[in-house]
């Protein structure tokens, strides 16, 4: 039961398959037109376990004509058979099936066209079964793309096809090979060949974009004939999507983009104000009070006003040049010397010595010192009690830094107004006090004492700072806050040094 | 262990009967092209069957007969094949290159086909002996000798053909130990 079962099947099957369109229709009816006996032109298997023969009837038939095809066949020199099944190959044909089927025996076969009026034979057409074996073509060919991964751009192509038949191989009876050809849909006839594989699946990697055509084929493994190419597929590769590392590019260059808008449109003009918010500047020193500025371009009469707060602060005086007195003693009584007070007489105008090389400008300038440069120098030679004492005459004394100036910027005016500004007597050194009585027409700022010589015994010669030289020039006024500046820190540890000296 | 020994065995096997089958293809085929194609088409429809030395070997002859038989039955067959061509191929007609590929080469597929009776049955090799009815050796000395064309194209059909009948044996009998390598669907 089982068995006619799978005879109907397989006759089923056969009668589904097609003949095999090895002659065109042309040159076969012509033939046939031709044709006084049969013959049989092609047989095929298609799986090594049956097959079927064609042959080509006679022509020259009327219509009435009833001819009759025979055809028999025989195995390997044995006994003669006919062809048991004329019906399932189509018209002149004989279908062998499977039971009917040796493989490597030889099946020559003639066919015998018999009608009423004659006979004809064909020749005999022998056969292995073996050699005529064409397999199916493959089916069911689809293609799936795939990224192509890692540094790879582009697209692969996963293809993939099957057999339409997969019991006929079974058991490793027939083994396929197949083989694979594509082209691009714009060069036609270039066809681009694959080697034959065991696999019914092929993977294309690095295929351009475009569009494509794709076909396989198949064939039994060391023998037979190819199979018909399977119907082509058309595969289209697209262009490349924007990948991960596309999307990570783009997002990084317009991050970049768009910070060089943000520095150069905001940031840059707005530079100086976001620096000031987040360093801000360190702040400069500043006299409570004091408006630098002011004493840079400030009006006399203003930095007066300002300063008027301060102790013995003496307004600057635009008068004329005050003329000291100049003794014209003989003996060069040194102002300095504590031993007896100085007579004003020895006091010079004072005059820019050259050797300080500073421009007698500033009204508060007390550093234009007593070194008359003038060999009638005021100022005398103590007695030898000094002896590192520069000798007079023989050259000026130059005190180019000694003479304190008046107080720097940064003096501690507090200090100074602290303490008690009365004269004293002489003997009693104390800084900033005045030493000695001011002359009455010592001008008010006799503030300012100068420590101009370390005496032996330690004794420091103080001198009031001579008055500053009032000066027509304006721009003196000026440079007057500047020289306060300058001039503080070595004269300061002058001061300082006088003052612990005494101490 | 027997049995992954005896699969690389047969792997080897089909390997080696496989190429063979191609040499004797190639061989053929240079034959057939080398005829002028009336030739061809006489040679191919005319020619008598009954020449092969090998038509004394008992084998199977379809699809269904193969499935049927036994691995040993099917390796023994093989080897009788192959034995029955090892010194008629220094025979064969064609290059001397081809020729001389294949005599070596059969001997080393007789000696693997033996191995793997002997590990498929394990005692006896009764089944091997030579079959003292076929004289292999002079049967194609006296058909060689005029050198005529028929003559080597039957000898190379037979050849041929028993290539094929010993690789499909084989082939048939290695899916039978693994299944799934190749076999099937």
């Amino acid at each position: 039961m089982r068995l006619l079962l799978v005879f109907l099947i397989q006759l089923v099957g056969v009668a589904c398959r097609r003949p095999h369109p090895q002659v065109s229709s042309d040159t076969h009816t012509k033939a046939t037109a031709m044709a006084t006996t049969p013959l049989i032109y092609h047989c095929w298997s298609p799986n090594m376990e049956f097959f079927t023969c064609w042959w080509r009837p006679v022509g020259n038939v009327s219509a009435d004509e009833d001819v009759r095809y025979t055809l028999s066949y025989s195995k390997d020199k044995g006994p003669v058979h006919e062809c048991p099944d004329y019906v399932s190959g189509g018209a002149n044909s004989c279908h062998f099936d499977s039971s009917h089927t040796s493989i490597w025996k030889m099946y020559c076969m003639t066919v015998t066209a018999a009608s009423a009026r004659r006979n004809a034979t064909s020749t005999p057409h022998c056969v292995d079964v073996a050699d005529i074996v064409q397999t199916e073509a493959p089916v069911n060919l689809s293609y799936a793309l795939r990224d192509a991964g890692g540094d790879e751009r582009g697209h692969s192509a996963l293809l993939a096809w099957s057999y339409p038949v997969p019991e006929d191989l079974q058991y490793g009876w027939i083994t396929l090979v197949y083989e694979l050809q594509y082209r691009r849909v714009t060069e036609p006839g270039d066809w681009k060949v694959k080697p034959p594989q065991r696999e019914s699946q092929l993977e294309l990697m690095g295929l351009p974009v475009g569009g494509y055509l794709v076909r396989v084929r198949c064939r039994s493994h060391n023998y037979g004939l190819w199979s018909e190419w399977s119907s082509p597929l058309q595969m289209t590769i697209p262009a490349r999507p924007l990948a991960g590392k596309m999307l990570v590019l783009i997002l990084v260059g317009g991050l970049g983009v768009a910070t060089l808008l943000i520095i150069c449109c905001g940031v840059v003009p707005q530079g100086k104000r976001i620096k000031a918010h987040f360093l801000p500047p360190i702040p400069k020193p500043r006299i409570g009070g004091i408006d630098p500025l002011l004493l840079k371009r400030g009006r006399l009469d203003e930095i007066d006003q300002h300063f008027r707060t301060f102790h013995s602060y003496s307004h600057t005086v635009l008068s004329e040049e005050v003329w000291n007195y100049v003794s014209t003693e003989a003996s060069h009584t040194c102002a300095l010397w504590p031993v007896e007070p100085p007579p004003i007489s020895q006091w010079e105008k004072p005059a820019p010595p050259p050797s300080l090389g500073d421009p007698p400008t500033a009204p508060l300038d007390a550093t234009i010192t007593t070194t008359a440069m003038a060999p009638s120098s005021y100022c005398g030679l103590p007695p030898a009690q000094a002896p590192y004492m520069q000798p007079v005459g023989a050259g000026q004394w130059e005190w180019p830094t000694v003479v304190a100036a008046p107080p720097p910027a940064t003096a501690d005016y507090s200090l100074l107004a602290t303490q008690p500004v009365s004269p004293q007597p002489p003997d009693v050194v104390q800084f900033p006090q005045p030493i000695h009585p001011l002359p009455p027409q010592a001008p008010p700022t006799d503030f300012y004492t100068c420590a101009q010589l370390l005496g032996p015994g330690g004794e420091v010669n103080l001198v009031p700072c001579l008055t500053p030289t009032p000066q027509p020039r304006a721009p003196g006024r000026e440079e007057a806050g500047e020289e306060l500046k300058k001039r503080s820190p070595p004269d300061l540890r002058a001061e300082t040094g006088v003052s612990a000296g005494l101490n | 262990h027997p049995l992954i020994d005896s699969q690389r065995l047969f792997s080897i096997a089909v390997n080696r009967i496989q190429h063979l089958h191609m040499l004797a293809e190639r061989i053929f085929s240079e034959l057939e092209s080398s005829l002028q194609i009336e030739e061809q088409r006489q040679l191919n429809k005319i020619f008598l069957p009954d020449f092969c030395n090998s038509d004394s070997i008992i084998s199977p002859i379809d699809k269904h007969e193969t499935q049927r038989s036994s691995v040993l039955r099917l390796l023994t067959v093989s080897y009788r094949l192959i034995e029955s061509w090892e010194f008629p191929s220094q025979s064969l007609p064609g290059g001397s290159v081809l020729r001389n590929q294949i005599s070596p080469k059969l001997s080393e597929l007789k000696n693997g086909i033996h191995i793997l009776i002997r590990t498929s049955q394990g005692a006896g090799d009764a089944l091997v002996e030579a079959d003292p009815m076929s004289p292999y050796g002079g049967y194609y000395q006296a058909l060689g000798g005029d050198g005529s064309l028929r003559k080597s194209y039957e000898m190379l059909a037979c050849f041929k053909k028993d290539m094929h009948k010993v690789e499909t044996y084989l082939t048939v009998a290695k899916c039978r130990l693994s299944p799934e390598d190749n076999c099937t669907l």
